[in-house]
């Protein structure tokens, strides 16, 4: 009884060897097959966007302002993403969401949102469009 | 870049090693390599104190790197003029017929170990910030921490987040690792999750050499390093390193409950503390591991273990209370006692936490895994070894842990299933390595190998300098 046990639990410690093994090389092909395709990880893909905006957001600011349609809308999660990915990329700029700073990023696909946004702006401003939907207000330009 | 992101660790590998060397004393070279890899978790925690009180002082980069290098240098030098050279006198417990006898298993060792680093390596290339919760909280606040001037921005950060009070070591490890290279490459935060991941292997073999042998062992490091581990390693976040303090303070309480060597006592509560320290649902580890070293104590009629133990869950503790004491944000999980005991006695909510559990259990984030099936089955079919105490009390830290996750789960006053969703599958992540080291140590070793008795080094003591 213990002999035929015994071989019972060698046999299947042998087939969960062989299964993990092949389990992670087939892991690490479906892995591959994605890096092959040449996909950018989007990370990576925000950063990329977001290089001329950090250049123009002054090197001594603490806080911005953030506003997307996630104001508009209410939660969603890919706004949510958007912003921390944003976050992510100023750090050690701190996005706060609120109209009220000198700098306030607008990230809308929608071409209404920014009318909105900007129409709750009493002071003089300057609006600067980077693409993709990225805007960037600064308070006080004419 | 990347052997320079290596180098930036190796300050803390030093400091890892010197201070497991100066507290447990043993030359065989199992345990000179088990105080290797138990040095990365240790080395990776004191780093992050220093840069923690550093930072929080608001001192610049370079006086940071000079702490941390003034202060792996004394460990080292304590540590040779205590000690002497750890490498003169080194007793062959592993030597050349060892291996040569199990030169087979060897072999599919080796190879599951590529195959796990190819895994690791492969997916950090395609995702070089790691996952979600890696770059939205980890490396943003790594981020915070190295570009400002103190913690003022990372902890306004926490507060603001849907974690407030959270532990940050692995931000500050990451940081730290930036400050050393002079810049905040996605390199120094994936050598960091490597060291972490691959440390939980050795930690599992070195560990199982020493009570079961080496093949029970190699079956274990085999099976743990299961595509599981490199996925979970490469996603950069904090549940693998959370793994590997869970893991070491196991195999070193179980060490130290063969052994009796009070230096393993203490380094098992140095590990179980930084825990506490990597996130907030360390903080029923310690007290687990605490009651478990008192129960044992008890029963040994001997204080020591427990003394040893509190000793060394005082340092790690006593940040992370001081933290919590004048930086910290109050939590969001534990609340009155009032406010949590309907959501304890909530039939719905149990049985809803029980089916995620159940299911978690046999799914472990993937069907494709099956890792707790595996084990499960290899205890059903090898049995429980009812005489081994030792074993038994690590099954029970584990079934302890267990539990306080599903009691976790049940007074949460966040969203139920969003809570699930979001963290279970993670938070199975922490305990996997530790039930490896559960099974492997119950299971009947004359079930395992009845033929011969395998060479092991299990019953001799340590040799003590």
């Amino acid at each position: 009884m213990s002999s035929i046990r015994s071989f019972v639990l060698r046999g299947l410690i042998f087939l969960a060897v062989i299964y993990s093994m092949v389990a992670g090389l087939y892991y690490s092909w479906g892995v591959y097959k994605n890096y092959s395709s040449g996909r950018l990880d989007y990370v990576s893909q925000w950063e990329s966007r977001m290089v001329d905006l950090k250049k123009a957001i002054p090197a001594g600011e603490k806080r911005v302002g953030y506003a997307s349609d996630w104001d508009l809308t209410g939660f969603d999660k890919d706004s949510y993403i958007e912003f921390i990915l944003t976050q992510y990329t100023l750090a050690p700029l701190f996005l706060e969401r609120s109209l009220n700073h000198e700098w306030i990023i607008v990230n809308s696909t929608s071409s209404e949102f920014l009318g909105r946004v900007t129409n709750q702006i009493t002071d003089p401003f300057t609006v600067r469009d980077f693409g993709s939907g990225i805007y960037l207000i600064h308070k006080g330009d004419q | 870049m990347f052997f320079l992101a290596v180098l930036a660790f190796l300050p803390k590998l030093v400091l890892g090693f010197s201070i497991a060397h100066l507290i447990w004393v043993d030359g065989r070279i199992s345990s000179l390599l088990l105080k290797f890899f138990i040095g990365i978790p240790l080395g990776m925690g004191i780093a992050s104190f220093l840069l923690f009180f550093s930072k929080w002082a608001a001192l610049d980069h370079p006086t940071c790197i000079v702490i941390e290098l003034a202060v792996v240098a004394a460990a080292a030098t304590l540590m040779l003029l205590k000690r002497g050279n750890p490498f003169g006198k080194i007793t062959f417990d592993m030597d050349a017929a060892l291996m040569k006898q199990n030169r087979g298993m060897l072999a599919i060792l080796v190879l599951a170990i590529i195959i796990s680093l190819i895994g690791f390596f492969t997916t950090v290339i395609l995702y070089p910030h790691g996952r979600e919760d890696a770059w939205s909280n980890w490396n943003l606040i790594a981020r915070f921490i190295y570009h400002s001037d103190d913690l003022s921005n990372a902890l306004g950060y926490i507060e603001a987040s849907s974690f407030p009070g959270y532990p940050f070591m692995i931000g500050l490890d990451v940081a730290s690792g930036w400050i050393f290279v002079n810049t905040a490459t996605t390199r120094i935060p994936i050598i960091l999750a490597g060291l972490f991941t691959f440390s939980i292997p050795a930690i599992l073999f070195f560990g199982l050499f020493k009570t079961r042998g080496i093949r029970v062992a190699s079956i274990a490091a085999i099976l743990v390093m299961g595509p599981w581990l490199s996925q979970q390693g490469s996603f950069l976040m904090s549940d693998v390193p959370m793994a590997a303090y869970y893991l070491g303070a196991g195999v070193l309480i179980s060490l130290y409950h063969r052994d009796e060597e009070p230096g393993l006592a203490t380094l098992a509560g140095l590990l179980a503390g930084f825990s506490g320290w990597v996130k907030n649902d360390g903080t029923p580890f310690v007290l687990i591991t605490s009651l478990m070293m008192l129960v044992m104590s008890l029963r040994k009629r001997d204080a020591t273990g427990i003394i040893r133990f509190v000793i060394g869950l005082a340092l790690p503790l006593a940040v992370v209370l001081t933290y919590r004491e004048f930086l910290a944000a109050p939590g969001n999980i534990v609340t009155s006692a009032g406010d949590m005991l309907p959501r304890l006695l909530d039939a719905d909510r149990i049985q809803t936490v029980l089916v995620f559990f159940l299911k978690q259990t046999y799914l472990f984030g993937s069907p494709a895994y099956a890792y707790t099936l595996i084990l499960l089955a290899i205890l059903l079919v090898g049995g429980v070894d009812f005489r081994n105490e030792n074993a038994l009390f690590i099954a029970l830290i584990f079934l302890l842990q267990y539990a306080a996750y599903f009691a976790v789960y049940l007074i949460t006053p966040l969203d139920l299933l969003w809570h699930l969703n979001s963290s279970m599958p993670r938070v199975f992540v922490h305990i996997a390595p530790l039930l490896a080291f559960a099974v492997f140590s119950l299971v009947r070793k004359q079930n395992l190998f009845p033929l011969k008795q395998q060479p092991s080094a299990a019953t001799s003591k340590p040799t003590v300098d």
